[in-house]
């Protein structure tokens, strides 16, 4: 396994912004493009078990991101109709390593969603996997754990 | 002096009021908000009649523990040195403080932090620091241990318990839903079942009882799921449809399924209910086929897993199980975890994976029911037209060999039955 | 020495390990909440494998050792005899 870091901290965070806004704003196609062939998106419950024998909140391989995507695409994804209106502001940014050709970036997210049912307030720690593919930068892992993950919690059907 | 002769049912105006809220073919829209109803609730299905709390296979060990609910009521499931399962509340009988913290644990015995008060995991009182400010040893066999859960039974491994300590017995209880926890178990080639692929737990703003009419409610998928049914290819959608040849069944004590065996049947691949190939789970089939022989493997695996909803709180929905937790009128816990079945790793596997793609506050199935049952909580809030319509089917509901009633995939015998079951209980 | 592990729940944290220091091995267990410390020797552990159940709840009331006693308080607690 190398161990060299290809992604400065500026870069990481102008990234981690960009997701952000495209997330925010249901930019589903534009936000999908970022992810690798290989991606894993994944909301623990407990951050320690093993996802694969173990519930999550969310494990999304590459095709279930894409399952995701389309389904909020066909307009009937009852739980984001209306949409979430959402800001979220990332903070905390750190380059914490390489793994592989991945430079591994830790950050803090806060989320504000607002629907009819309230306003909820999402927090967690996330760590990218971020690697050059074609000479843009992608993400081929995403983890957010979340501070109350195994609290029981609202519906969150929004891309965190 | 005037005599009246005293009805003693005419003297409960809330018995009065639900038996007019609740009718065989529509009920009115506070029974689902109002908070005496609700209190009423706790006190005669909640903490009266069985429900389900825990799975032995979460407490495999000795003097192993989890913490559980029964409703809005925290108790600890314990595994005794002996084997023996007990669910005590977790209340320290000194002050009333909670004892146990971790979700979940080994300890044969608890300490209250706050005191030092110390309980056997069967809830007996070990002792309390400087007994002699209650003159000595001897005050121990006075002072009161651990609140114990009256009545404690469990089926197929499956734990309910009963804050009354007298009724039914849980089998008199299950009835013909007792089968269906039979034809889960059957699925798995050493015949169990095991939880232990840890909760997610969603909670929706949604009184306890639109999660339970949802569960069997066949006429919803077509309109909630069709966002996910219509890019993935998924058969389900059609299980649920008036040309479907499942039905929606009455178990008897408020117990509810959609059949959809008949449908698997007539499609007649094994573990096609489970959208799983063969190819893919060789392991688990070959198993099965070692356990059961070749031809019962297939139809067990061509028959697939139940859909059904055990009153109040247990719905097994094929590969995933559900506990339901009301926290308050408009205040719900769904607690759901993927079936594992003993000896079948591969399967395992796929169920998990599977499961945590359609359940919890991001599954793609489960977060647009949610959605409705929050939805329908507002909208029941609004004054008219202040009933809600339970006639789906009424006209063409029948009985079935076994006695049973039935209606279509999509009609609403389920509710009514529910609803019966509901009114008897509560008046 | 060699340290087997931790013994722990949310009640009690105790380390647990084989003492060759001596002549012949001990059983080492650490509360790591105090600092407290027992050693065993196989005969006593023998004991207790084969003491009856009621000795063992017995051994749990906190008034039978480390809090038996109001008037020395948790600032005394320790092995002594009373």
């Amino acid at each position: 396994m190398t161990t060299a870091v290809t992604v400065d901290l500026r870069e990481a965070e102008q990234f981690l912004y960009r997701e952000a806004r495209l997330a925010d704003a249901f930019a589903l196609e534009e936000w999908e493009a970022l992810w690798t062939d290989d991606a894993v998106y994944h909301v623990p419950v407990d951050p320690d078990a093993d996802p694969r024998t173990h519930m999550s909140i969310v494990f999304d391989n590459r095709g279930r991101i894409a399952t995701r995507i389309k389904q909020l695409q066909t307009g009937r994804r009852h739980s984001q109709r209306p949409p979430s209106r959402l800001c979220r502001s990332v903070t905390n940014v750190e380059v914490l390593g390489a793994d592989g050709g991945d430079t591994v970036v830790g950050s803090v997210v806060q989320v504000l969603e607002s629907r009819d049912r309230g306003t909820t307030w999402w927090v967690g720690r996330v760590t990218h996997h971020l690697r050059r593919v074609d000479g843009e930068l992608r993400m081929a892992a995403k983890t957010v754990v979340l501070v109350d993950a195994d609290r029981a919690l609202p519906t969150m059907s929004f891309l965190l | 002096m005037t005599t009246v002769d005293v009805d003693p049912a005419r003297t409960d105006p809330l018995a009065d009021r639900i038996r007019s809220l609740v009718l065989p073919d529509r009920v009115h829209g506070s029974i689902y908000t109002d908070p005496d109803v609700y209190a009423r609730e706790l006190e005669r299905i909640w903490y009266a009649t069985w429900v389900y709390v825990g799975h032995a296979s979460e407490v495999p060990e000795p003097n192993d523990y989890v913490r559980k609910t029964i409703g809005p009521q925290q108790v600890v499931m314990t595994r005794d040195k002996t084997g023996a399962i007990h669910v005590l509340h977790n209340r320290c009988s000194h002050r009333g403080n909670l004892v146990c913290d971790a979700d979940r644990g080994n300890a044969g015995s608890f300490r209250c932090p706050y005191h030092g008060w110390t309980f056997a995991n069967t809830g007996d009182l070990l002792g309390f620091p400087f007994n002699q400010g209650y003159g000595g040893s001897r005050a121990r066999a006075e002072l009161p241990g651990l609140g114990v859960v009256p009545r404690v039974e469990s089926y197929r491994g499956f734990v309910f318990a009963s804050l009354a300590v007298d009724g039914p017995t849980l089998r008199e209880h299950l009835g013909a839903a007792a089968e269906r926890l039979d034809r889960l178990c059957r699925l798995s080639p050493e015949g169990e079942v095991e939880l232990t692929a840890g909760w997610v737990k969603h909670e929706v703003t949604a009184n306890w009882k639109m999660l339970v009419e949802n569960e069997t409610d066949g006429y919803h998928p077509q309109f909630v799921h069709s966002s996910i049914f219509s890019i993935s290819g998924s058969g389900i959608g059609a299980l649920y449809s008036d040309k479907s040849t499942a039905v929606t069944r009455a178990l008897g004590g408020g117990h509810t399924e959609n059949d959809l065996s008949p449908e698997f049947r007539r499609l007649g691949v094994p573990m096609g209910w489970a959208g799983t190939p063969e190819a893919k789970i060789p392991d688990y089939v070959a198993a099965m086929r070692a356990t059961y022989g070749s031809e019962t493997a297939d139809e067990i695996m061509i028959n697939g897993s139940p859909h059904v909803m055990i009153f109040p709180n247990l719905f097994v929905a094929e590969i995933q199980l559900f506990q339901i937790q009301p926290l308050a009128v408009d205040r719900t816990v769904q607690h759901v975890t993927a079936i594992q079945f003993a000896g079948a790793p591969d399967l395992n596997r796929r169920l998990v994976t599977q499961c945590v793609g359609s359940v919890g506050p991001a599954g793609m199935l489960l977060a647009d029911d949610a959605e409705m049952y929050e939805r329908n909580q507002r909208g029941v809030a609004q004054r008219q037209p202040e009933w809600l319509d339970l006639t789906r089917g009424l006209h063409r509901e029948r009985v079935d060999d076994d006695g049973h009633t039935i209606g279509t995939a999509t009609d609403e015998t389920s509710m009514r039955a529910m609803w019966r079951h509901y009114r008897e209980l509560m008046t | 020495m060699d340290e087997l592990g931790v013994v722990a729940n949310e009640f009690a944290t105790v380390s647990v390990s084989v003492d060759d220091r001596g002549n012949g091995t001990r059983l080492r267990l650490e509360d790591l909440r105090t600092g407290t410390v027992r050693h065993l020797d196989a005969l006593e552990l023998e004991s207790i494998v084969w003491a009856p159940e009621s000795w063992m709840r017995a051994l749990l009331d906190p008034s039978a050792h480390r809090w038996r006693d109001a008037e020395r308080g948790p600032a005394r607690e320790s092995l002594d005899e009373p």
